[in-house]
């Protein structure tokens, strides 16, 4: 049973005096992370509820790897009712084995390394045509409109899942809609938009259940449908699948961008060095992870690095924190694409570890070396452009990235 | 302590000490050897601590899981018969002086 708050011991509580998914922290994280990265697992208030808050490296891949302690599947009542992308649906990020197991098989055949390098040359086609067009167009861009999010759509829509070009609307809208649940206050009801947009992308699936049933493909989505799974789950994966990735490609092909133009040296440094493309994206996912925060629930009682924690109490683990840490990575704060950081936790660790960061890693490196190969003079739209912040409340994502390309 | 004997993408050979009971990631991992990932931390989700087992080694671990096994045929590299997950791989006490051979792409 978690106590009440005043019989816990204050020493052990971190006051925090603002919006976890608010604009500051997806502005500026750094100037949070860089302290929470030294600090032990303590106490926060969340919406008047007691969580645990682990924010080291070693605290985070912990709390990420565990499922003796810790489960992904949301208790009710923690606060964190309102962050419910898919409308309650058993989705695999939010269920534990062996349901977890049964679905991840599933999706594996998908996002092999071997599948994946064979997508390679369709890859670098796309950049390459999207880079012909907006060299033939002028020279402003925004990088999240005019790169980032048709180059996501296409890598999963098309290449990855074989969805036909007229249905991608559907995809996109519910991909936006979800940004809408979000913001929520607790016991809101969801927005018509959203529930309108969830809806359509139901019935889609349904439908494409149907017509698979009746004429059978040899491909993801038709070995996800031959499977023994129920309606529900069939639904709720190909929602992850068509949906989840667009955000998360995008984002970091924009956070890519943006690095990179606040940071003009490093983009001649691998404009001059192309070969350090991959250590140059880790060096991105690190120090500008997509997920400030995710969830876990404690199964029972256990102490957390000197931390009671209670069975029930939500655990939120800063994974972009975990990427500050000084153990691990030395003058964290600095953007170094010699750096080739280890380890780094933006994917998450253990059965829950990205499905698709197989297919994100090879998206962001491609279309953010064309880019940067292709335009010499690219820049920011001003030296001190300040994008809008979105993204999922535990996520940040840049809403639009305005730069100059000649 | 045991000695696990790795030779590299490049051919060039590394001999490192770990203690029974840990795994061949770990060792690799703690000794900082390139060519093994392990993005997902070694939990046999991700298919990128893949090495090959000497020859006369393999045989002493237990054989994959059907997870393993799935995830070695969408290995980057060449599938081989002595093809393991290193983070799948515990070290006995009898195992000192086992050969792992890194592949040359993990992704």
């Amino acid at each position: 049973m978690i106590p009440d708050l005043n019989q816990l011991d204050p020493a052990k509580f971190e006051h925090l005096d603002f919006d976890m998914y608010g604009q500051a922290i997806k502005s500026d994280p750094s100037k949070y992370f860089l302290k929470w990265a030294q600090q032990p697992p303590r106490y926060i208030r969340q919406d008047g509820h007691v969580h645990a808050f682990a924010t080291r490296h070693k605290d985070v891949k912990f709390g990420l790897m565990n499922q003796e302690f810790l489960s992904a599947v949301p208790v009710p009542g923690t606060g964190l009712d309102n962050i419910d992308y898919f409308n309650g649906l058993p989705i695999i990020v939010e269920v534990d084995q062996p349901q977890h197991t049964r679905l991840r098989r599933l999706m594996q055949p998908a996002f092999t390394p071997r599948r994946v390098a064979e997508a390679q040359a369709g890859l670098n086609a796309l950049a390459n045509q999207m880079m012909d067009q907006l060299e033939a167009r002028g020279t402003d861009i925004d990088v999240m409109a005019d790169i980032a999010i048709p180059f996501a759509v296409t890598v999963l829509l098309d290449h990855f899942l074989a969805v036909p070009q007229q249905d991608w609307p559907l995809f996109l809208h519910y991909s936006h809609s979800m940004g809408l649940v979000g913001t929520l206050k607790a016991g809101d009801p969801k927005p018509k938009e959203y529930l309108d947009a969830y809806n359509a992308m139901y019935a889609y699936c349904e439908n494409l259940i149907e017509r698979r049933k009746a004429e059978p493909k040899d491909d993801l989505v038709g070995s996800i449908i031959a499977s023994d799974i129920t309606t529900e789950e069939l639904f709720a994966t190909l929602m992850v699948l068509l949906t989840g990735g667009i955000g998360t490609i995008s984002a970091t092909i924009g956070l890519a961008a943006l690095r990179f133009g606040r940071n003009p040296e490093q983009m001649e440094l691998l404009r001059n060095e192309p070969a350090l493309i991959n250590s140059a994206i880790e060096e991105v996912l690190r120090i500008d992870c997509l997920g400030n925060f995710r969830h876990r629930w404690a199964r029972q009682d256990f102490e957390f690095e000197g931390l009671q924690v209670w069975k029930g109490m939500a655990i939120a683990l800063s994974l972009g924190a975990a990427n500050y840490d000084p153990v691990l990575y030395p003058d964290p704060g600095k953007f170094d694409i010699r750096r080739a950081p280890t380890d780094v936790s933006s994917f998450g660790y253990g059965i829950h570890f990205c499905i698709g960061q197989a297919i994100a890693r090879p998206s962001v490196r491609t279309a953010t070396l064309a880019l940067v190969q292709r335009f010499p003079a690219l820049r920011l739209a001003t030296p001190d452009f300040e994008p809008l912040w979105g993204g999922l409340p535990t996520e940040r994502s840049p809403v639009n990235v305005n730069m100059k390309i000649k | 302590m045991l000695t696990v004997n790795f030779i590299l993408a490049d051919g060039s050979r590394r001999a490192v000490q770990i203690a029974p009971g840990r795994t061949v990631k770990e060792a690799a991992e703690d000794n900082l050897i390139r060519g093994i990932l392990a993005l997902c931390g070694g939990s046999c989700t991700c298919g990128t601590c893949h090495v090959y087992v000497g020859e006369q080694w393999a045989a002493r671990f237990a054989p994959p899981s059907i997870d393993e096994d799935a995830l070695l045929d969408g290995a980057a590299a060449e599938r081989r018969d002595t093809s393991r997950l290193s983070c799948q791989l515990p070290l006995a006490e009898d195992m000192d002086g086992i050969m792992v051979t890194v592949p040359d792409q993990q992704q």
